[in-house]
């Protein structure tokens, strides 16, 4: 009786390697990275999320986050303050912009923003601490300290 | 806060000390004597209007007080700022500030020596802070990246495997698919050319007393589209005359008498240069020869 029942619980047709796989729990969705915000915004300024596929407008204070964008119209401007290390970009009329990944990837160099369109006038207060990489379709322009990957 | 008050009275109103030179005692033994150091002599010679260092023994010499310890502490301490800082970038109106202080010095002008010292000490202190970082970027026709840096140390530039700093004031173009160029060089100073330093210029004075003119003159700086003058009293950092021309000449206005000092850089494209090494002189009015004729009423 003994037997039986302990053959009954025994699965059948299966090894202990072959047992049937459980299904992994759904990996959380990645972090979204506050990565700075807008400071007087004048003008025509709009945003699109990374997310998104529209154009909105801009509106004061608003945070950005990775591969958002950032675009002003003719006589538009605005300030990008970046919240880890307090550099402050100042975005020209008729400029695009993107916010860049701040993840660190070995052999490539660490970039804060993508100018695409027009002109930016970057500034540092502590160039000894803090750090700005600006990368263009051409180049890419590394200020203040210098952050090498291994 | 009297006592302060106080000393500061009895400071003000104490007459300067006064040494009798003692009998075959030459100018360097009452230096060494009185100030301890026989190298005052070139002092004690200044503060007694001698013409030469030999002095007759029984002659009362006045001998510097209170004001010349707090020069010679300004002085070292200037000293040490700019030796400390032979490595960095200092200006070269700090070092010229130092000499001219170490004249007055020697020519026992104490309070004016004192001024200098700390003049140079803050240009020093001045360079020594760290500044904050401002460039611009600006992507123009065919994805071309213009980078210019107004402010604080150099930033990097990389393309096509290529890196190159671009120091404060430069400017460079990258375009789309080639490495990034090699800066220009930066523009020189300067050379003034006249008046030559420490001239003497006398000069007749207008209705208010004021003396002019003064032309001043430098070599032309290849790659210089324009220059920039600046004058200033000798004792005072805050420019009196501030002119950008593009000759090679700058004519002053009328100025009053006094001692000057002017320096000229050079702008360009690729941005300004230090300031040339600082040149002196001294304005005064010219006297006028009264000649009578002979005659009745001679």
């Amino acid at each position: 009786m003994l037997l039986a029942l302990a053959l009954s619980a025994l699965p059948t047709g299966c090894t202990a390697d072959e047992r049937p796989s459980v299904p992994a729990p759904a990996q959380p969705p990645p972090a979204v990275t506050h990565r700075a915000h807008l400071r007087a915004v004048k003008g025509g300024v709009q945003i699109k999320r990374a997310t998104a596929d529209e154009w909105s407008p801009a509106r004061e204070g608003l945070p950005l986050y990775e591969n958002d964008k950032v675009r002003t119209e003719a006589g538009a401007v605005t300030d990008i303050v970046f919240a880890a290390n307090g550099g402050t970009v100042h975005l020209g009329e008729d400029s695009l912009i993107g916010i860049a990944e701040t993840r660190p990837r070995p052999g490539q160099q660490r970039t804060d923003l993508t100018v695409l369109r027009g002109r930016i006038d970057a500034e540092l207060e502590q160039p000894t601490t803090q750090s700005l990489s600006v990368a263009t379709p051409s180049a890419t322009i590394q200020a203040g300290r210098e952050i090498v990957f291994q | 806060m009297k006592a302060a008050l106080l000393l500061l009275t009895w400071l003000g109103a104490t007459p300067p000390d006064t040494v009798v030179v003692g009998s075959d005692e030459s100018l360097r033994q009452v230096a060494e004597r009185t100030i301890g150091d026989p190298r005052a002599a070139e002092e004690l010679q200044a503060l007694n209007g001698l013409s030469s260092d030999t002095v007759a023994a029984g002659t009362r010499l006045k001998v510097p007080g209170h004001e010349r310890a707090l020069a010679l502490k300004a002085l070292e301490t200037a000293r040490t700022l700019l030796a400390s800082a032979r490595d960095a970038n200092v200006p070269p109106e700090a070092s010229a500030r130092l000499q001219d202080a170490e004249a007055h010095f020697r020519g026992a002008r104490y309070a004016q020596a004192a001024a200098a010292a700390n003049a140079a000490g803050k240009l020093v202190a001045a360079a020594r802070a760290p500044q904050s970082s401002a460039f611009s970027v600006e992507v123009g026709d065919g994805d071309s990246t213009t980078v210019t840096v107004k402010q604080g140390p150099p930033v990097r530039v990389e393309a096509e495997g290529v890196t190159q700093p671009v120091a404060r004031g430069e400017s460079i173009r990258v375009e789309k698919g080639r490495p990034p160029p090699a800066p220009p060089p930066p523009l020189v100073a300067p050379s003034p050319g006249q008046p030559t330093d420490a001239a003497r210029l006398k000069r007749r004075a207008d209705a208010d007393g004021h003396l002019g003119p003064v032309k001043l003159t430098w070599a032309a700086v290849p790659g210089a589209e324009r220059y920039e003058v600046e004058v200033a009293r000798e004792q005072e950092q805050r420019a009196v005359f501030t002119q950008t021309v593009t000759t090679l000449e700058a004519k002053l206005p009328v100025l009053p008498a006094g001692r000057y000092r002017w320096t000229v850089r050079a702008l360009g494209t690729t941005g300004r240069s230090e300031p040339s090494a600082p040149r002196h002189f001294e304005l005064v009015p010219e006297r006028l020869k009264l000649e009578v004729k002979k005659g009745q009423w001679q």
